[in-house]
């Protein structure tokens, strides 16, 4: 298997508040040689040619959309990093702020350079302080070095880096939702025509990318995106943080490629399911995620629509058969109830009564009528909502209903 | 640190609305009707817009919060781990039930994941975040507070 | 260009939604968010439909036509969405229609029976939940609704809302918000303060259920019709003709309207142009250069219209400096309730104190600034639902003349609720240059008062009205549902 590290290669080696240690390990060279040897649609050649997905979950070609905000006439246009994070089992760009934040802000200068913004927000979640802070440490470090700001590297670059806190909600991971928390709204979706490509934050063209999809940018530029598409699946190539959780022996954050197998993850890096326990089912992208049974495990983890089991965030759940699935279902309908933006008909009543039907299944039995009520939710969710969040609320009682037979008891 | 003088540190550009909202939210536990109205001007947004932005997030009260606020995580990792077990041995030490929002000393919810799935189960006591708690820990981490 | 809607070929305009273009052709599509040409909002998520056979559901009220589109409007995932998106929303209004005031006049209740929604397996029925789910589930239902009886115009009550987003988007004033987040939702002002607004009644008449009604005491209305002692005078707003016939079926001219409020219990019927005339000639007398002789200076000159009080009520919150520049003459129908306490009463020999004089008006904000010569005044709304609380059903009258109130009124006054009708009027009545302007709407009010204010434009006289167009779509409007 590919034992490239683009992300994680230098976690634990470097001290992430000085940015000394990351020059020597060749930090912003790929800056530099965006600056002086390369154009900005040079830039965005590579990284369409490294069909470079988006880590966020949605998988879109990053390359395609930040090509979509170069090519618009308008002078003022955006950059955003979305630091929001919210998805639960999430935390692979929360450790990339605590490990190497300044690899993460060489690839946002890059990327936002390479479309024509002057300003970048790296939009972070607002339980994330002490990461706010990194990158504060971080971003003024470099600024001193030049690497933003006024003229960059000599050159007649700048570039404004704003941190830009959020304030609890998980819908804030969208991009429009995002782009409205930063105007000062409520964090609810947009309709979409318009897209942010054409007008997002203050109806100006806009790039929203994950955290991780940008930290792999530096490493694009400096070895080709010719060289990251062979890295991993050939459908949505490169190197991926993976969140193993639940039940195995080595919990934590891995870098793997993608195409990697479910059971790969569990046995080779997460050391397998924790002793003494039996595997049930394993639930991957976070609450969101769909369930992957036993024989299941040998799906390879890709962002392609045909993939069955989307990689989503990179949340690998391992449940056992110990564990009390009405309390994990309480917990992912308790999670969406809350977690709605409240707009739309099918998601906000639907969310809603998914968890008062979750309540009482904590109490026993599903009646007959609950059992009707759980189908006709499931389905408004999947087909009539404002925005995915409908669908995410909807896919792991799907999987339950389907693959663990949730109402046949 | 008065609310003007918080609110003369940001320009008063819709981008700055947000972090206005929680650094009063930080410096006074909540905004009252009255801060609503003099953040709203600030920014020149009708009233009722302001309120609705508030009333959206978590980390931002529109209401005075009680002395001790206490939210378990109950997302996937956190639930696997327990968290239910937590939460009933915090409503026996303080007698207070879970959702209740009428008692003036506790109160005591669920939240959302904050991101430390690897240090479930995740409890926040008044802002503060304590990981790996265990049925065991619950009194000796609330004593503290009361 | 052309576009296939249902196999069937149409018309259809650039930028025109598919929504649009299917009111137009009659094609049906229920809608509960969208309304007229205002914000769409897409979030009742009723419009789908399917386009171009994609397996997918869009809303019809947001999808631009384009050139040979092929939509579908009913099919068995629209009905399945429809179904279920409705029942949805039905299982927090289930059996509450009797004792609603918007009760055969709800856009819900009405949606709900055109497509036959019955199942409430939304909600468990009583008998399936323990007496501790019950009161957990009631309890925190009703935790989150607002209410508000304490303003005199419009009465909220949350638990019958859609969450339709039409009053947030109409309020001229942005009185509304939409609070809190997920199932927690509540339509509602900020820190549920009693509305305090210009109260012109758009919210109330845009509502599609009885989460915004008319303020107004029905029953007391209805005993003092009922009551034989007392003489129930009606003042009747000929603007309510624009609507009444949504009400009181088929009523559409001043002889039938008079017929059927004599059968509801009114004694006497008026027409409020006596009123207008009246008011025409006071504001006359007001601005004639002859009375105020040179212009004054901006601060001491009146010349304001008072005619809206919506828009009395917008100066005094917006522009209290210029409240003082209000023209010092009592409304229409404050001019002529007192006449009918006073000389009427004193003409027929009639105690005032046995009279109640009730004004029936496409007007809201009128309530805020009640005169006490006037005992209650309706909307056309309230009319409505007293009729069908006596079960009056629009029974046609001809020949039912209203009474002659007084010496009468010029009929060039009848039309005073139109906007601009005021200036005109005033405009013939007095040869001289005066500058004699209009201002419709609250954007233009407050573009015309800021001129006042800087000194770019001086008006003798402004003629203000908030609603659009005049009390023709006034507050009180009913509205189709």
């Amino acid at each position: 298997m590919e034992n490239t590290k683009i992300l994680t290669i230098n976690w634990g080696k470097i001290n992430p508040l000085k940015i000394g240690d990351y020059l020597a390990v060749g930090g912003y060279l790929a800056l530099k040689k965006f600056v002086s040897e390369m154009k900005p649609d040079e830039a965005i050649e590579e990284i369409v040619a490294s069909k470079l997905s988006g880590r966020g979950g949605a998988g879109y070609a990053t390359g395609e959309k930040l090509k979509m905000v170069a090519e618009s006439e308008s002078h003022e246009k955006y950059f955003i990093c979305n630091l929001d994070e919210s998805e639960p089992g999430t935390y692979k760009d929360r450790m990339i702020a605590d490990n190497n934040p300044q690899l993460l802000l060489e690839g946002i200068i890059i990327a936002a350079l390479s479309i024509g913004a002057h300003k970048a927000y790296i939009y972070i979640n607002g339980n994330y302080e002490k990461q706010k802070e990194t990158l504060e440490t971080a971003r003024a470090q470099a600024h001193k070095k030049n690497f933003l700001g006024a003229g960059i590297l000599g050159s007649a670059y700048d570039l404004d880096v704003e941190i830009f806190s959020g304030a609890g909600a998980y819908i804030c991971g969208e991009e429009t939702a995002l782009i409205n928390s930063i105007e000062g709204k409520r964090g609810e979706p947009r309709l979409r025509p318009p897209f942010p490509t054409e007008a997002g934050l203050f109806g100006k063209p806009t790039a929203v990318n994950n955290a991780e999809t940008i930290a792999n940018i530096p490493w694009i530029i400096l070895n080709g995106g010719k060289k990251y598409a062979k890295i991993g699946a050939s459908c949505s190539p490169g190197m991926k943080l993976y969140i193993l959780g639940g039940s195995v022996k080595k919990p934590g954050v891995v870098e793997a490629p993608t195409g990697v197998t479910i059971r790969e993850l569990v046995d080779d890096f997460g050391g397998g399911v924790t002793p003494g326990r039996d595997f049930w089912f394993a639930q991957i992208g976070g609450a969101s995620g769909r369930l992957v049974l036993e024989k299941e495990l040998d799906m390879p983890l890709t962002f392609s629509r045909d993939c069955q089991i989307p990689l989503g965030s990179g949340s690998i759940l391992v449940v056992d058969k110990m564990a009390n699935i009405s309390d994990l279902i309480l917990s992912w309908t308790e999670f969406f109830r809350r977690e709605s933006c409240g707009k739309c008909v099918p998601c906000r009543e639907g969310t809603f009564r998914l968890h008062e039907i979750a309540l009482r299944l904590q109490d026993g039995e599903i009646s007959e009528r609950d059992k009707v009520a759980i189908k006709d939710i499931l389905w408004t969710l999947e087909s009539t909502t404002f925005c995915p969040l409908g669908r995410f609320a909807a896919t792991a009682m799907r999987d339950a209903v389907e693959k663990l037979n949730l109402l046949d008891k | 640190m008065t609310i003007e003088k918080i609110l003369l540190g940001f320009s008063p550009k819709a981008e700055n609305i947000l972090p206005a909202l929680k650094k009063v939210n930080a410096g006074f536990g909540y905004i009252d009707e009255e801060k609503a109205e003099k953040i709203a001007a600030y920014f020149s947004v009708p009233i009722s817009q302001l309120y609705e932005t508030a009333t959206f997030y978590d980390l931002i009260n529109t209401k005075k919060q009680p002395a001790l606020t206490i939210k378990v995580c109950f997302s996937t990792h956190c639930a696997l781990k327990d968290a239910k077990k937590i939460i009933v041995e915090i409503e026996n030490v303080l007698h207070v039930k879970l959702g209740d929002e009428n008692n003036p000393k506790f109160r005591l919810g669920k939240m959302s994941c904050v991101g430390r799935c690897g240090e479930g189960p995740v409890v926040m006591v008044n802002n503060k975040v304590y990981e790996r708690v265990t049925v065991v820990m619950v009194r000796g981490m609330l004593e503290e507070y009361l | 260009m052309q576009i296939k809607i249902n196999k069937k070929e149409y018309e259809a305009n650039e930028n025109e939604t598919v929504l649009d273009v299917c009111r137009r052709e009659g094609v049906r599509i229920p809608t509960l968010c969208s309304f007229g040409k205002f914000k769409r909002e897409a979030v009742c998520r009723l419009c789908l439909v399917e386009v171009n056979k994609s397996g997918r559901l869009v809303t019809s009220c947001t999808t631009k036509v384009a050139g040979g589109m092929e939509v579908e409007t009913e099919n068995e995932n629209i009905q399945k969405a429809r179904a279920i998106n409705l029942e949805l929303l039905w299982s927090d209004h289930a059996g509450k229609c009797v004792k609603c005031k918007k009760n055969r006049k709800c856009e819900l209740q009405t949606l709900a029976e055109e497509y036959k929604i019955e199942n409430f397996h939304f909600v468990p029925r009583r008998g399936e939940m323990t007496n501790a789910e019950e009161n957990e589930l009631l309890r925190d239902n009703w935790s989150r609704v607002v209410v508000d009886e304490k303003n005199p115009v419009v009465e909220r009550d949350s638990q019958y809302c859609v969450e339709c987003r039409r009053c947030i988007n109409i309020c001229p004033i942005k009185s509304y918000g939409f609070n809190h987040r997920a199932g927690d939702s509540v339509v509602g002002t900020p820190y549920n303060q009693p509305l305090d607004c210009i109260f012109c009644g758009a919210c109330v008449k845009y509502c599609p259920t009885g989460a915004l009604i008319d303020q107004g005491d029905i029953n007391k209305i209805i005993t003092d019709l009922d009551d034989g002692k007392l003489l129930s005078v009606a003042i009747v707003d000929a603007a309510v003709l624009e609507s009444v016939g949504m009400e009181l079926n088929g009523v559409k001219t001043v002889e039938n309207l008079a017929g059927n409020l004599r059968s509801l219990g009114f004694e006497k019927v008026f027409d409020l142009s006596w009123g207008f005339q009246k008011y025409v000639e006071a504001v006359a007398e007001e601005i004639h250069p002859h009375h105020t002789g040179k212009k004054n200076p901006a601060k001491q000159r009146k010349f304001i219209s008072s005619f809206c009080p919506s828009a009395e009520l917008y100066i005094k919150k917006y522009f209290p400096e210029l409240v003082k520049n209000i023209i010092d003459v009592k409304r229409p129908e404050e001019i002529m309730a007192e006449a009918v306490k006073k000389e009427y009463a004193k003409k027929e020999k009639i105690n005032p104190k046995n009279i109640r004089v009730m004004l029936v008006s496409a007007c809201t904000a009128r309530k805020k600034l009640k005169d006490e010569s006037i005992d209650h005044i309706l909307t056309v709304r309230e009319l409505g639902r007293i009729a069908r609380e006596k079960k009056i059903e629009g029974v046609r009258f001809a020949g039912s003349v209203p009474d002659k109130f007084m010496n009468g009124a010029n009929v060039k006054y009848a039309e005073l609720h139109k906007y601009g009708k005021l200036s005109q009027l005033l405009t013939e009545k007095i040869k001289g240059d005066l500058v004699i302007g209009a201002a419709n709407g609250v954007l233009e009010i407050e573009n015309a008062l800021n001129a006042e204010l800087k000194k770019e434009k001086l008006h003798d006289f402004l003629e203000v009205m908030v609603c659009p167009g005049g009390c023709e779509k006034g507050g009180g409007q009913s509205m189709k549902i």
